[in-house]
C-alpha cells in the first residue's frame, strides 16, 4: 500500500472516532449536550475507572448514546460495505444493497413483526406490549425478511450451478416491486385499523438509528465483522471481474464461489443493518462512490474504505439532522433520500457523458 | 508442454442447434494452429471449449476436453489458468488500469491470496511486456492507448500468465498490417519454446505465414486439417467461403520456405 493510502486510511479512521465523540456529546435524539469533560468522565464510569458518575441520570443517558452511536457507524459501514460488494460484483456503481430486494424483505418481515407483538422500532417507538423483547423480536424477523428474499432471488437467478447478473438485476426489481405492493397493502389496512401501528410499521421504512438496544448493537458486532470476513476471498476477484465474467475465468477466478461470497455478504450485512435500523437509503449507494475518488477502483482497498466511509458518513449525516434540525429531525431514511436523490442523479448524467468501451 | 486433445465434442448452447458436433481436436506441444472458417462455422465457440470457459453437453454424447489426459471440468479455475491463457476479441469494459497493472492480472493464478507480487511474478510481468512490446507503454493508463496497443497489452496479460498453451480470438481485428504480424509472430514463437497455440482467425494469410498446422471449419464440422500447403487451396477454401480465390506462393522469411497466399476475388 502506498503511503498515501495509508494516510487517507488513518484520516478516515480519525474522521469515524472525531464523529462518533460528536454523536456521543450530541445524542441522536433531543436532549442535553454533553461536555468533553463529561463524556470523558463517564466513558471512565463505564469502563470502571475514575469512579462512579454521580449523575446517574446522565450516565444512562450517555450509555444509551454509546449504543446508537455504535449502531449508527456500524449501519453505516455495513450499508456501504453491501454496495461496495454489489456494485463490484454487478460491474455497474449504480447498484445498491436495495437492489436485490433486500431492504424491502427486512421492512416486510420487520413490519410483520411490528403487528405480532404491537411493537415499532424499540425504545421511543415502542408500543406498552412487547416488553424487552419487542425490538429483537422485530429485528429477528426482519433479518429472516432479508435472508430469505436474498437467498430466494439467488436461487431463482442460478442456472446450472451458475448465478446470471442481468436475470438477479431483473428478480430484484421484481422482488422489490411485489414486496412494495404487499407493504403498501398493509399499510392501507393498518392506517384504518390502528393507527399507531400504522405509524410503527412506516418508521420501518425510513429508518430510526435512535434508541438502539442492546441487544441489537450486539447483532451488529457480530455479523457486520462477518460479512467483512470474505473480503479477502473476493477482493482481487472483483479486481478481475471489471473486464467481464468470460475474462475473469479465464485468469482463474472461481466465478461461483465468488459470485456467492460477495453476493452473500453483501446480503447478511444488508440484512443486519435494515433488521437493526430500518431502511436507510443511499448510503449503500454513494458512500462507494466518494470512496473510490479517495482510493481507487481496487477492491482490496475501496471496501475496508467503504467499511469506514460508510460509518463516517452516517454519523456525519445524523449528526447534520439533529444539529442543523434541532426538534425536527427527520428520520435518517427521509433525509438521506433528500440529499441523495439530487445526488444519484448528478451520478447518471456523469456517467452518461463517459461511456468507456473496449 | 501440454497435449490438448478435444474428443468427439457435441455443443449446443441452451435450446438451440447444436454448433458443433461429434468434433475432434488433438493439439500437440509446439502447434501452432490456425481455426479458420466463414462466420457461424463454430471457432470461437471451439476455442471457449478448449479454454474451459464453455463445457461440453452433459452425458457421454457431449464428448470430453482433456489437458495431458486429465479433464479439464476436473481442473480448478486457478489451476486451468496457469496453464491456459485465453485471449478474448476485447473485453466487455475497459478497467481503469495502467497498462502494467492490467498485465500483472495474468499473475492472480500464480499468487496466494495473502501474497503480495513475487520477484518471479515482476520479472514474468516484465518480461511479457517486452515480448508484446508494451514496455514504452506500460505506465500508460489503458483508456488512453491506441486499438493495437490494446491489443498488445491483452497478448502480454496472457504471457504474463505464463501458460503452456495460449488460445486467441481473432487477434487482428483492430490492427494494422504491421502489428497484425507482430501480433501473430508473437503468438507463433510460442510454438519455438515448446508451447503451443491455437489461434481463430478470418485472415488466411496471416494464417499462411504463421501456422505450422491450419483446421478449417464449415457448419460445425472441421472439413480440413493440415500443413497450409494441403488446405490453403482454391479446391478446398472455394466450396466452404462460397467464393472465389486466386492463390499463389511467396517465400516467407521465418520458415524460409514458400508458402501460399489467398485473395478473395469477384471473378
Amino acid at each position: 500500500m502506498p503511503p498515501s493510502a495509508r494516510w487517507a486510511f488513518a484520516l478516515l479512521a480519525a474522521l469515524v472516532c472525531a464523529l462518533g465523540f460528536a454523536t456521543l456529546q450530541v445524542g441522536s435524539g433531543v436532549g442535553v449536550t454533553l461536555s468533553v469533560a463529561r463524556v470523558l468522565q463517564s466513558f471512565g464510569a463505564l469502563l470502571g475507572i475514575g469512579g462512579v458518575e454521580p449523575h446517574a441520570a446522565l450516565q444512562v443517558l450517555f450509555e444509551q448514546r454509546c449504543l446508537d452511536t455504535v449502531a449508527i457507524a456500524l449501519v453505516g459501514a455495513a450499508l456501504a460495505l453491501s454496495g461496495g460488494l454489489l456494485q463490484g460484483i454487478f460491474r455497474n456503481d449504480l447498484a445498491s444493497p436495495g437492489l436485490l430486494g433486500i431492504s424491502s424483505g427486512a421492512t416486510l418481515g420487520a413490519a410483520l413483526g411490528v403487528i405480532f407483538v404491537g411493537g415499532g422500532m424499540g425504545g421511543s417507538e415502542a408500543m406498552a406490549v412487547p416488553g424487552a423483547l419487542g425490538p429483537a423480536f422485530v429485528s429477528t424477523l426482519a433479518f429472516i425478511g432479508a435472508l430469505l428474499v436474498a437467498a430466494l432471488v439467488m436461487l431463482l437467478g442460478a442456472s446450472g450451478g451458475r448465478i446470471s447478473i442481468p436475470t438477479l438485476l431483473l428478480l430484484g426489481i421484481a422482488a422489490n416491486a411485489c414486496l412494495g405492493g404487499v407493504l403498501a397493502a398493509l399499510q392501507e389496512w393498518l392506517y384504518e385499523a390502528d393507527y399507531e401501528l400504522s405509524r410503527a410499521v412506516f418508521s420501518w421504512s425510513f429508518g430510526n438509528v435512535a434508541d438502539r438496544t442492546a441487544g441489537q448493537v450486539a447483532t451488529l458486532v457480530a455479523l457486520v465483522p462477518l460479512a467483512a470476513l470474505v473480503l479477502p476471498f473476493v477482493s482481487r476477484e472483483l479486481d478481475l471481474l471489471a473486464g467481464g465474467e468470460e475474462d475473469a475465468e479465464a485468469l482463474g477466478v472461481h466465478l461461483g464461489r465468488t459470485k456467492l461470497l460477495a453476493v452473500g455478504a453483501a446480503s447478511l450485512a444488508a440484512a443486519a443493518a435494515v433488521a437493526v435500523a430500518g431502511q436507510i437509503a443511499f448510503v449503500g449507494l454513494v458512500v462507494p462512490h466518494i470512496v473510490r475518488a479517495m482510493f481507487g477502483h481496487g477492491h482490496r482497498r475501496l471496501l475496508p474504505a467503504c467499511l469506514l466511509g460508510g460509518a463516517a458518513f452516517l454519523l456525519a449525516a445524523d449528526l447534520v439532522n439533529h444539529v442543523a434540525l434541532g426538534a425536527r429531525a427527520l428520520r435518517p431514511g427521509v433525509m438521506l433520500a433528500l440529499l441523495g436523490g439530487p445526488f444519484f442523479l448528478v451520478l447518471v448524467l456523469r456517467r452518461k457523458a463517459e461511456v468507456r468501451t473496449w | 508442454m501440454v497435449r490438448l486433445e478435444l474428443a468427439r465434442i457435441t455443443f449446443g448452447y441452451a435450446g438451440g442447434a447444436p454448433v458443433l458436433s461429434d468434433l475432434s481436436l488433438t493439439v500437440e506441444p509446439g502447434e501452432v494452429v490456425c481455426v479458420l472458417g466463414p462466420n457461424g462455422a463454430g471457432k470461437s465457440t471451439l476455442l471457449r471449449l478448449a479454454a474451459g470457459l464453455l463445457r461440453p453437453n452433459g452425458g457421454p454424447e457431449g464428448g470430453t476436453v482433456q489437458l495431458d489426459g486429465v479433464d479439464l471440468r476436473r481442473l480448478a479455475p486457478r489451476a486451468r489458468a496457469r496453464r491456459i491463457g485465453f485471449v478474448p476479441q476485447a473485453l466487455r469494459a475497459l478497467p481503469a488500469l495502467r497498462v502494467r497493472d492490467f498485465v500483472e492480472q495474468g499473475r492472480y493464478a500464480h499468487r496466494g491470496r495473502f501474497q503480495s507480487p513475487s520477484a518471479a511474478d515482476r520479472a514474468a510481468v516484465e518480461r511479457a511486456l517486452a515480448e508484446a512490446e508494451a514496455t514504452e507503454f506500460a505506465a500508460r493508463p489503458l483508456e488512453e492507448l491506441s486499438g493495437g496497443q490494446r491489443q498488445r497489452a491483452l497478448v502480454a496479460r496472457a504471457l504474463a500468465q505464463e501458460p503452456d498453451i495460449v488460445l486467441v480470438d481473432e487477434p487482428t481485428n483492430a490492427l494494422d498490417p504491421r502489428h497484425q504480424l507482430q501480433v501473430f509472430g508473437l503468438v507463433a514463437g510460442l510454438g519455438c519454446r515448446g508451447r503451443s497455440a491455437i489461434a481463430v482467425t478470418h485472415d488466411l494469410n496471416l494464417a499462411s505465414q504463421f501456422a505450422t498446422r491450419v483446421v478449417l471449419m464449415d457448419q460445425g464440422r472441421i472439413v480440413a486439417d493440415g500443413t497450409v500447403h494441403e488446405v490453403l487451396r482454391r479446391e478446398v477454401l472455394e466450396p466452404v467461403y462460397g467464393t472465389h480465390f486466386e492463390t499463389g506462393r511467396a517465400l516467407v522469411r521465418g520458415w524460409g520456405e514458400e508458402r501460399p497466399w489467398v485473395l478473395p476475388w469477384d471473378r
